[in-house]
């Protein structure tokens, strides 16, 4: 039997990918890529951090899907790899959502993580 | 545990003059860059965000369960950066873990605990101080400010239990000698290490691995002086917000004052024989013991407490000097 396997990336949902167009356009760089990153802060220790910016950084590592570019740091993507980006809409959404499978433990509001 | 059973310190101290002591063995880092203060305000307890390059603050590195990574001293440099001064040999520590949360931030942080030197200048409130006028130095105006001075050094105040205590920061260690020189000229006393320690213990200063680290939270040390309940998020800080809101503290640093000799890592029991709380700090002075305790919440208010060993050593105990002079009075 062989054992195939998939190296772990960031993925983004057709509805993430539709929201970030739209954030996009509504700030006038329908061109840009999306910056996904992580900052150190939080309850838990570490935050995401979403930026729209309008190219991607040398060392960065790039991943193009559902019509989004997405552009992340070396050292974010270590905490990073692995995690689906969605959006969560309606009264009860919450915007972007981080399904990060390094994250052990969030805080209560969800924004920080712990690995 | 020290052996130091005079008090020449406290008593010069008592009698209105000024004291000083080496306490060179703290880590110092020096930190630039324009990121620095948000990422420290991010990961620390206290509230930096007025911070400026002439302020000084208290705060405490927590990791997510808020234990304590380590207390720290911070001091603009009068210029672009800031001093960030450590618990004795945790400098390292201190700055591995803000590279680890750092993610392309404008930060650098360097290690300069090898070439600095720190002294530290007690005084009781109130008592005569001729430094400034004689020397050239420039006397901190409060607990949250800090000022340039002779040979490039940082002076900042911070509470010492009842005593006024001022810190100053020798970028250089060979001008060390020169500085105290100057101290001594103005009949600033200076005193061992292990008086200063037994002064630490007696003022209820808490320290690094005996009354705080990463086995509790800054809430049991009594460093609530360096905790803002208002800035939001910083690491640890569900869980700190919970301990306070929920009364969970489980123990509580304490004074405490024996007639017999009581060492490091003593229990402390009931009279019962219920396990109150371990010795973390004492050292004798004539025939008593004073010493630091973390001592159980249900028996924090407790007057008196007894070993385990010795049911005959009564062990009075008493709220911290320093913790009076820092925690926010309606606690």
């Amino acid at each position: 039997m062989s054992i195939t396997t998939e190296p772990l990336t960031i993925t983004i949902t057709e509805n993430g990918a539709k929201h970030v167009r739209s954030f996009m356009e509504a700030e006038g760089v329908a061109s840009g890529i999306l910056r996904v990153a992580v900052k150190g802060g939080g309850c838990s220790g570490l935050t995401y951090a979403l930026d729209i910016a309008s190219e991607a950084q040398e060392d960065d590592k790039v991943i193009q899907q559902n019509g989004v570019t997405l552009a992340v740091d070396k050292k974010s993507y270590i905490f990073l790899a692995g995690t689906e980006l969605d959006y969560s809409g309606g009264l009860n959404g919450k915007g972007f959502v981080f399904n990060n499978p390094n994250a052990k433990k969030s805080c209560g509001c969800g924004t920080s993580f712990a690995v | 545990m020290p052996t130091m059973t005079t008090n020449s310190g406290r008593e010069s101290l008592m009698e209105g003059r000024s004291i000083f002591s080496d306490i060179s063995e703290h880590g110092r880092l020096h930190m630039s860059g324009s990121d620095a203060i948000d990422l420290l305000n991010r990961l620390t307890t206290n509230d930096l965000s007025a911070f400026m390059s002439n302020s000084a603050i208290s705060t405490v590195i927590t990791n997510g369960d808020a234990k304590v990574i380590d207390y720290l001293l911070l001091a603009g440099d009068g210029r672009q950066g800031l001093w960030c001064v450590t618990s004795n040999k945790r400098s390292s520590t201190v700055a591995d873990w803000l590279d680890l949360y750092t993610f392309g931030e404008d930060i650098t942080t360097e290690d300069r605990t090898e070439n600095t030197a720190q002294l530290i200048i007690l005084k009781l409130p109130g008592a005569s101080f001729s430094l400034a006028e004689n020397e050239g130095f420039s006397i901190p105006a409060n607990s949250s400010s800090s000022t340039e001075n002779p040979f490039n050094s940082v002076m900042f105040s911070a509470n010492f239990g009842q005593y006024l205590s001022y810190h100053i920061l020798v970028p250089n260690k060979d001008d060390l000698p020169a500085v105290k020189s100057i101290l001594k000229a103005q009949s600033i006393v200076e005193i061992s290490t292990e008086e200063f320690e037994n002064l630490r213990i007696h003022e209820g200063v808490p320290s690094y691995s005996k009354e705080f680290g990463e086995f509790n939270n800054p809430l049991e040390a009594r460093l609530t002086g360096s905790i803002s309940e208002s800035k939001g998020c910083y690491t640890g800080q569900e869980v700190i917000a919970r301990l306070q809101t929920y009364q969970k503290i489980q123990r509580l640093l304490m004074s405490f004052e024996a007639d017999k000799n009581i060492s490091i890592g003593t229990i402390l029991t009931t009279k019962d024989g219920h396990n109150a709380g371990v010795v973390t700090s004492a050292y004798k002075n004539g025939g008593v013991t004073r010493g630091l305790a973390l001592v159980s919440s249900k028996y924090a208010n407790s007057s008196h407490l007894l070993t385990e060993s010795e049911q005959n050593a009564l062990i009075k105990l008493s709220d911290p000097n320093h913790a009076l002079a820092t925690e926010p009075s309606e606690l």
